[in-house]
């Protein structure tokens, strides 16, 4: 284990006591563990953010263009003379087969 | 802009078509529903994605769960949206659903701007993340 000293807001500072008293009973170590707990959640989150997906332009199974945007593939697919009905368009971020939607009602 | 519409959030964008250099509206902007509860990039009424000529492109399918459990086919391919007002923009899956009326906005399309949802002052801020 390491000390780090940092500074942070007394309000935060009185939240964060009075939450491990009530949750853990002030018990040794629980301070620690749960300012762990909280920074390596928010570190995961971060680490989430997707970089930017690039998009692929495939024509019968072989790539014939590549573009770090639909603008930027359209233009090398006019370029190289390729009908962008022609091709199958693939993006990095792989396409999720199922999503969950909400539940717009019609207009009535 | 964005801002409530009564009490849904709604943004003004500009849908693109960049493989076959399409656009909706063809003048200003559309407003789409800010949804939440959409997993996906954006959604639009059939009429719009043929007006956008998406259906000229090979299409990929999947499956969209609905809140109550039910299951929509969806259809769909790659497109833009814009909210020149913020200097928002993003490419992803633009796909379309039987008996959708609206122009939906889900949260891909989004991950990459902060959603303020104020209803104590009844208003909204999106912005793009720095």
């Amino acid at each position: 284990m390491v000390n780090v000293t940092v500074s942070l807001p007394e309000d935060v500072v009185r939240s964060l006591r009075r939450t491990v008293k009530e949750r853990y009973g002030g018990r040794k170590g629980a301070l620690s563990a749960l300012v762990r707990e909280a920074l390596e959640e928010r570190i995961s989150s971060l680490d989430t953010v997707r970089p930017a997906a690039r998009f692929k332009a495939f024509e019968g199974g072989r790539e014939v263009a590549e573009g770090g945007s639909l603008d930027e593939l359209a233009s090398k697919l006019r370029d190289r003379g390729v009908d962008a009905r022609a091709v199958r368009i693939v993006s990095t971020s792989p396409l999720r087969q199922v999503v969950r939607a909400g539940l717009r009602g019609k207009r009535s | 802009m964005s801002g409530l519409l009564d009490l849904t959030p709604t943004l003004r964008i500009v849908l693109r078509n960049p493989l076959l250099g399409k656009r909706y509206p063809a003048e200003g902007q559309a407003l789409a529903v800010v949804d939440t509860g959409y997993e996906g990039f954006v959604a639009l009424p059939r009429d719009v994605f043929a007006l956008l000529s998406f259906e000229e492109l090979q299409l990929e399918k999947r499956r969209l769960v609905l809140a109550n459990g039910g299951v929509l086919s969806a259809e769909g391919a790659y497109g833009a949206f814009g909210a020149p007002d913020i200097g928002l923009h993003a490419d992803g899956f633009v796909e379309t659903y039987e008996g959708l009326q609206e122009v939906l906005l889900g949260v891909e399309a989004l991950s990459r701007a902060r959603v303020l949802l104020d209803y104590c002052e009844r208003r909204m801020t999106i912005e793009p993340c720095h």
